[in-house]
């Protein structure tokens, strides 16, 4: 019995052979909107700047950067010398000509700090 | 990384540079992978603006994972068809249940009128019987022997043994054969 009323595999596979042949080209603009998502996601993934960070976060921060940290401890320093200088450090102004004007204004920030 | 030079670079190279921010990997990505991508979800659902929606879909999720994807996990490319397929076989469904009969578009050709109306007709009758097949042997009769995939990467996609796959192309073949062959002589092949 034969049969005829059933493709062969033959006749099948040249349709498919047709189907394949005739899928045509990805549209072009189908190809823009897919590089776009792409570009879209990937400008989302970049660092932002983040301005909630505290302030003692800020400030940590700075004594991050080595030079800055520098900077900082010689600030601490210079207001200590110049607050309270040790003893043993050597005053380089010429002998009676003190400034007056910082001496003064310690003079009167000890007399605030005594009337209470 | 300059667009000239990707051909020796893997996917996987690709992905993981586009993960971190490399906008050309993903240009070549997409050369590479889109158009496969979106002839599958033609031959799957027959519908030119649905195949469009479901290759782009495919390609975000792809462009979406790339910051987490592991090296030596699975192929791009087998992931990609893994994801077409699956986007496919939910639009086949919703089809489905809405009760919609969709007629397959035919893409023009540079041919003869005459070639071209009965090749349309092979085309159109063939789009629909794939359209009676079970889902998972349409799956398996579009990615064998319209995408041209092997069957072990027919098995891949589709998370079955090479076995699994041959029975499910047997079938189909048998049941497109048969509807087919009812229109033997319209569709220009002669009795033997």
């Amino acid at each position: 019995m034969s049969d005829e009323k059933i493709l062969t595999e033959t006749e099948l596979d040249a349709l498919f052979r047709d189907m394949s042949a005739a899928g045509g080209d990805i549209p072009d603009s189908l190809v823009s909107r897919i590089v776009a998502d792409a570009d879209t996601l990937a400008l989302d993934r970049q660092p932002k700047m983040d301005f909630g960070l505290s302030l003692s976060d800020h400030i940590k921060s700075w004594f991050q950067i080595p030079r800055l940290a520098t900077l900082g401890i010689a600030a601490t320093i210079g207001l200590w010398v110049g607050y309270a200088p040790p003893s043993n450090i050597v005053d380089f102004y010429p002998l009676g000509q003190e400034s007056i004007t910082v001496n003064d204004f310690l003079f009167s920030i000890d007399a605030i700090l005594e009337e209470g | 990384m300059a667009f000239d030079d990707q051909s020796d670079v893997s996917d996987e190279v690709l992905l993981r540079a586009y993960g971190r921010g490399d906008r050309v990997a993903a240009r070549v990505l997409t050369e590479r992978h889109a158009q496969r991508v979106w002839r599958h979800a033609r031959h799957v659902l027959g519908d030119a603006s649905e195949a469009d929606d479901v290759a782009q879909e495919a390609m975000l999720r792809l462009w979406k994972i790339a910051p987490e994807w592991r090296a030596g996990e699975a192929k791009v490319s087998t992931w990609l068809f893994q994801v077409t397929s699956n986007l496919c076989t939910d639009r086949l469904r919703k089809r489905r249940e809405v009760g919609l009969d969709v007629v397959a578009e035919q893409p023009s050709g540079d041919v003869d009128a005459v070639t071209s109306l009965e090749q349309s007709a092979r085309l159109t009758a063939l789009n629909r019987a794939l359209d009676e097949l079970p889902e998972r042997q349409r799956q398996a009769i579009a990615l064998r022997h319209l995408d041209g995939l092997s069957n072990p990467e027919v098995g891949e996609v589709m998370g079955i043994s090479i076995e699994a796959v041959e029975s499910l192309t047997s079938r189909a073949r048998r049941m497109l054969r048969e509807t087919l062959g009812k229109r033997k002589a319209e569709l220009g092949f002669g009795d033997v």
